[in-house]
């Protein structure tokens, strides 16, 4: 797991997908960053309506600073923040071999006790703990993503060479 | 026909399943993903792939990008339907509140132009219960997201299955 030499083809792909996910939570902290009005005037309405397709945006349930709110939920920011961490250490380590399914199952599991515990009354919702198992499901959700895209380009790399 | 009734039926259920307010909040960016996960089991269930053989890369895109475009159409279809029955007056608060964070931004300007617009979906769907505007950017915005998340949904199924395909044929072979 930890062979730090690995093809060109696989370091293509991996930054690719590293850019990708930064791009995407530009998006979703695009509230904080210093765009001109003209353009965020317009952008932000857009991408609310984009992300709120994949998360409800309650505000109580997603970090804010000084009332500007991060466009989704405290789960999808740790989901996707899982992600982009596990795609940068993707750059330095090989992670040759794909873990095992029941590492996918026991990554989503604390997530789904933590919904199912809130809901039930069990405890107050937490940010803290609804970011740290989404990183958790993030992290591992991201080496099977970026396993599948190296198989497909590693054959059409094959085939056009 | 019959390649896309797995996406078809997969993404009817999560067009369905989108428009629940307690499962939307419950799953929220998980729907599409297992709606395509489904659709890979049901693709194997129907025998369209060998009994033995993994399931290729191909298919899984194609099943996940079909996945998503008929959850979105579907799920816009439902949302356009219930708030012509209901004319909700959320879609007025959503557009005040968004009117109050435009200009609570650090580089807040005039919010005129977009806000003018967004005031007058509103006005037609609380009058008419349609709005076309809110139709057309709806079905767009959904239809780029559930793909993309049809795409990972397909693409995390088609490892887990593979995975399993795999120590089932090394149990076979012990």
């Amino acid at each position: 797991m930890f062979l730090i030499f690995f093809t060109m083809e696989k370091l293509i792909i991996r930054i690719s997908l590293t850019c990708i996910l930064i791009i995407w939570m530009t998006g979703i902290l695009i509230s904080f960053l210093p765009i001109p009005a003209k353009i965020m005037n317009y952008l932000f309405p857009m991408l609310k309506l984009c992300y709120s397709h994949i998360c409800h945006q309650y505000p109580p349930k997603s970090f804010h600073w000084d009332n500007v709110y991060l466009l989704v939920c405290a789960r999808c920011a740790g989901i996707y923040s899982g992600a982009l961490i596990t795609s940068l250490f993707s750059l330095i380590l090989s992670f040759k071999n794909l873990p095992p399914n029941r590492a996918l199952l026991f990554s989503v599991v604390p997530m789904l006790i933590d919904v199912i515990a809130y809901n039930a009354g069990l405890y107050e919702y937490s940010k803290i703990i609804a970011f740290s198992t989404g990183v958790l499901s993030g992290s591992v959700c991201f080496l099977y993503i970026m396993n599948a895209f190296e198989n497909i380009f590693m054959k059409i790399f094959k085939g056009i060479n | 026909m019959k390649k896309y009734l797995p996406a078809l039926v997969c993404g009817f259920g999560a067009g369905v399943a989108s428009i629940i307010p307690f499962l939307k909040s419950f799953t929220c960016c998980l729907i599409v993903p297992a709606a395509s996960y489904f659709a890979l089991l049901l693709y194997i269930k129907s025998g369209e792939n060998g009994v033995s053989d993994r399931i290729k890369a191909s298919k899984a895109l194609f099943l996940g990008i079909m996945t998503g475009i008929f959850a979105a159409v579907f799920s816009t279809c439902f949302d356009v339907l219930i708030t012509f029955l209901t004319r909700p007056d959320d879609i007025k608060l959503a557009v005040m509140e968004l009117d109050k964070i435009l200009k609570d931004m650090p580089e807040a300007g005039s919010t005129k132009g977009i806000t003018d617009l967004l005031y007058k979906m509103s006005e037609d769907i609380q009058n008419y219960g349609f709005s076309a505007i809110y139709t057309v950017s709806m079905f767009f915005s959904s239809l780029i997201m559930d793909t993309i998340f049809g795409i990972i949904g397909g693409l995390i199924g088609m490892q887990v299955l593979n995975n399993r395909q795999k120590r089932n044929d090394s149990n076979n072979f012990q």
